[in-house]
């Protein structure tokens, strides 16, 4: 038997007429009663025009309505209907039926079917319902308990609300409820029935539910969702998903879900990546993330649009290869490959990168994010813009370049001016001595002291000049770098100083020295320097005492400390002894172009150490020197 | 009856240098003959013989300045050196400089001694008299 759908009914095991009708009207299945009814076969029948064939011309098009409401799921309206049929003679016969319709898995019509009963034979049962059908209604009875204790039972509240013609659904009275429903109402069901909602206190989202119910262009079942939740005000009862169920023309039926506890939680997990958005937005670098399949962009930070001049919206789900040139691409693409492959964190010290503003160049750090089997999900990116810092960095380089020529330019100059200025003061000294000698020792006593004057002041500048090409040399020669014995040095500079030292009756007491790493004619020089200054400079009114001591300061570093007695200096004049032509004393009080101590510091300088000075009026001096020690020997 | 004396020459392209070093080798007691060029380039025509120098007698001692015109004191003094015949004549550089760098230089392309021209008068002197006793007879 073709039947199908829902209700199988063994249409020839009932005693009443039967027939199964598809969507289009046609007979699927009929039973014996009914052909004997009729007078044909069934072979006859199936696949016929079930109108055309059995219903009487005048009742025809009444009949096809009530099929199509049927198949339209209007069948309470239609469950009982009389019609009259024609049998194979002729005649006609009223007949009262009773219509189901039959449906899919998915619940939509597939057709129907019908019972009917002959009225000339409808004798009573009691009832008005022939024995047969009553066991066949008391199934189906059965089945719609079973139907409504799924819906009573159902978390889901569901409100059946209808309308009076022209009337508000907020006034609609509620025809049923579940008791899901009854506990959103806070009412038993028996009260709920036949109050309005607004009654009923219930404040449902009834503008957009009332416009999606009039909108639908389906007169008949439509259903609604609303797609955003809604609190249900008047309950602490929190957040629903809402549904419309257009049940009829003036029919509506309401489902309404709690879904709180899903809502607090999509709250939550919004809040918390609210949250990283806000402390990523808050980091002055470009931050991003790129998925690691196709290296698109899955989250990009504030500092980021701004240094690339895009906004997220064009940045997200895209790659590199559609923001940059090729090969800056390829170079991005690389890296990132690598460092997934790799993991760890991978520094790019500086990359250019073009953006809006033109190229900048970027200090990025690449970090891959694995899951806990090692497959990588993510890429992040870390990257400081480091233009203005390079550009300043850069700047600094080119000054730095450009003060090293223009110093090394000077004292290319300072050498040449003076070395070509000693020939023509030489030659002012030696015509001035032949000029004295050719006047001879009858000149008078005034043209004599000038004469002397002018070669004095002639031995002054040769002086000058020739420690300016001192100093001057001490730069723009190379030095050697070889270890130099310094106690070896000093005893030779001892004898070179004797008949200084033994004019004086100086004591020059030697302690222990090392052998540093240097130029030998320069720390002679050096040397020489600060000795012959302490002699120089020394106290008449005691014996001249001059120290020269060591001490290590680091493996790499000793301090020779040349220490005097003499008539020192004050604090403040610690720095500015040492610069060029700078004099403490009158010419008169003591000899000398007050370059030797511009020498020795620059000396010192050139040597990699440092000198300072230390000196208290009367009290003495100390000068110390920090030299690079020679590697002890293998 | 004594040997003639040996020709001193002064290679100097300055003219007061000239007069300086000729009257302190005469105030040194030197009273042989003097000859002057001005660079590098007339001192090796003078010992090669060329030109207006054709005939002129090899120096006994070359007073060799080294900041000249033309071919400077240490080209000349290399190409002399190079020259079989004149490798052993006495040459004294007599410059200015006193950088110990153009000592060495000097005494490395063969030249006999380093003086530093001396700034005054009587240190002049006292140079050129011990330069005579030195190298001359």
């Amino acid at each position: 038997m073709a039947t199908s759908g829902s209700f199988h009914l063994p249409l020839n095991q009932v005693s009443n007429l039967g027939v199964s009708l598809d969507r289009d009207g046609r007979i699927e299945a009929v039973n014996a009663a009914l052909c004997s009814f009729l007078g044909r076969t069934e072979a006859q029948l199936l696949g016929a025009d079930w109108f055309d064939t059995a219903i009487s011309t005048e009742g025809r098009d009444q009949v096809r309505a009530v099929f199509a409401r049927i198949m339209l799921g209007q069948v309470a309206l239609v469950r009982h209907y009389q019609n009259r049929l024609v049998r194979a003679d002729g005649n006609a016969a009223p007949v009262s039926w009773f219509n189901l319709p039959r449906r899919d898995e998915h619940g939509a019509i597939i057709g129907t079917l019908s019972l009917g009963d002959p009225l000339e034979a409808v004798t009573d049962t009691g009832s008005g319902e022939p024995a047969a059908l009553r066991s066949e209604l008391d199934l189906l009875r059965a089945r719609l308990d079973e139907a409504q204790a799924l819906i009573d039972h159902n978390p889901t509240a569901v409100l059946v609300l209808r309308a009076a013609q022209g009337q508000d659904f907020l006034d609609a009275p509620i025809l049923s409820v579940n008791n899901a429903a009854a506990a959103l109402l806070q009412l038993p069901i028996s009260q709920a029935i036949g109050r309005s909602t607004r009654q009923a206190g219930l404040r449902l989202p009834w503008e957009p539910l009332r416009q999606a119910i009039l909108n639908a262009q389906d007169p008949q079942i439509s259903t609604v969702h609303l797609p955003e939740l809604h609190t249900i005000e008047g309950q602490d009862a929190g957040v629903f998903s809402v549904r419309a169920f257009r049940l009829g023309a003036d029919t509506v039926g309401l489902t309404a879900e709690d879904v709180t506890q899903a809502w607090r939680e999509r709250v939550e997990s919004h809040r918390q990546a609210q949250f990283l958005e806000t402390v990523l937005d808050h980091i002055p670098d470009m931050v991003f993330v790129k998925e690691a399949r196709d290296l698109r962009f899955v989250r990009f930070n504030r500092a980021g649009e701004r240094l690339l001049g895009l906004s997220r919206d064009e940045l997200m789900g895209r790659n590199d290869n559609d923001f940059f040139p090729p090969d800056e691409a390829e170079f991005f693409i690389r890296k990132d490959r690598e460092v997934l492959a790799t993991g760890g964190v991978l520094e790019i010290p500086e990359e250019p990168i073009h953006t809006r503003d033109g190229v900048r160049t970027l200090h990025t750090k690449k970090i891959g994010v694995h899951d806990e089997s090692g497959r990588p999900l993510y890429l992040l990116g870390i990257s400081e813009d480091i233009t203005d810092r390079k550009k300043a960095e850069l700047e600094l380089e080119r000054r730095a370049l450009l003060l090293e020529q223009s110093n090394r330019d000077l004292e290319q100059f300072a050498y040449i001016a003076s070395h070509d200025l000693q020939e023509p003061i030489r030659k002012v000294r030696q015509f001035g001595d032949l000029l004295a000698e050719s006047l001879g020792p009858d000149l008078a006593p005034e043209p004599a002291d000038f004469l002397r004057r002018m070669k004095l002041a002639a031995e002054r500048m040769q002086g000058l000049i020739n420690d300016l090409l001192t100093l001057s040399r001490v730069n723009s020669q190379d030095r050697a770098n070889q270890p130099v014995n310094l106690a070896q040095r000093i005893s030779d500079l001892r004898e070179n100083l004797a008949d200084g030292i033994a004019a004086i009756g100086a004591r020059v007491e030697v302690g222990p020295l090392p052998v540093v790493l240097g130029d030998q004619v320069q720390l002679d020089q050096l040397f020489t320097n600060l000795v012959c200054n302490s002699l120089k400079f020394h106290d008449t009114s005691r014996e001249p005492v001059i120290q020269v001591h060591s001490r290590m300061v680091s493996p790499e570093m000793v301090e020779i400390s040349v220490e005097d007695n003499g008539i020192g200096f004050p604090p403040d004049e610690a720095a500015r002894i040492f610069l060029p032509f700078h004099r403490l004393h009158g010419r008169g009080d003591y000899d000398g172009t007050g370059m030797g101590l511009a020498i020795c510091r620059r000396v010192v300088e050139r040597h990699g150490g440092r000198l300072i000075a230390e000196g208290r009026p009367g009290q003495g001096a100390t000068f110390r020197v920090l030299l690079p020690l020679a590697p002890a020997p293998k | 009856m004594s040997l003639p004396l040996p020709t001193i020459l002064l290679v100097d392209d300055d003219d007061d240098d000239v007069l300086l070093v000729r009257r302190a080798l005469g105030s040194a007691g030197w009273c042989g003959p003097i000859q002057r060029v001005a660079d590098g380039q007339e001192l090796l025509e003078y010992l090669l013989g060329k030109g207006a120098w054709a005939g002129s007698p090899l120096p006994g001692l070359i007073l060799l300045d080294l900041n000249m015109p033309r071919l400077d004191g240490r080209s000349a003094l290399a190409r002399l050196r190079a020259i079989p015949d004149l490798a052993l004549l006495p040459v004294i550089v007599l410059s200015t400089s006193g950088s110990p760098r153009d000592r060495s230089e000097a005494i490395e392309l063969g030249a006999n001694d380093f003086i530093q021209k001396p700034s005054t008068y009587a240190d002049l002197v006292a140079a050129m008299r011990t330069t005579r006793e030195v190298w001359l007879p």
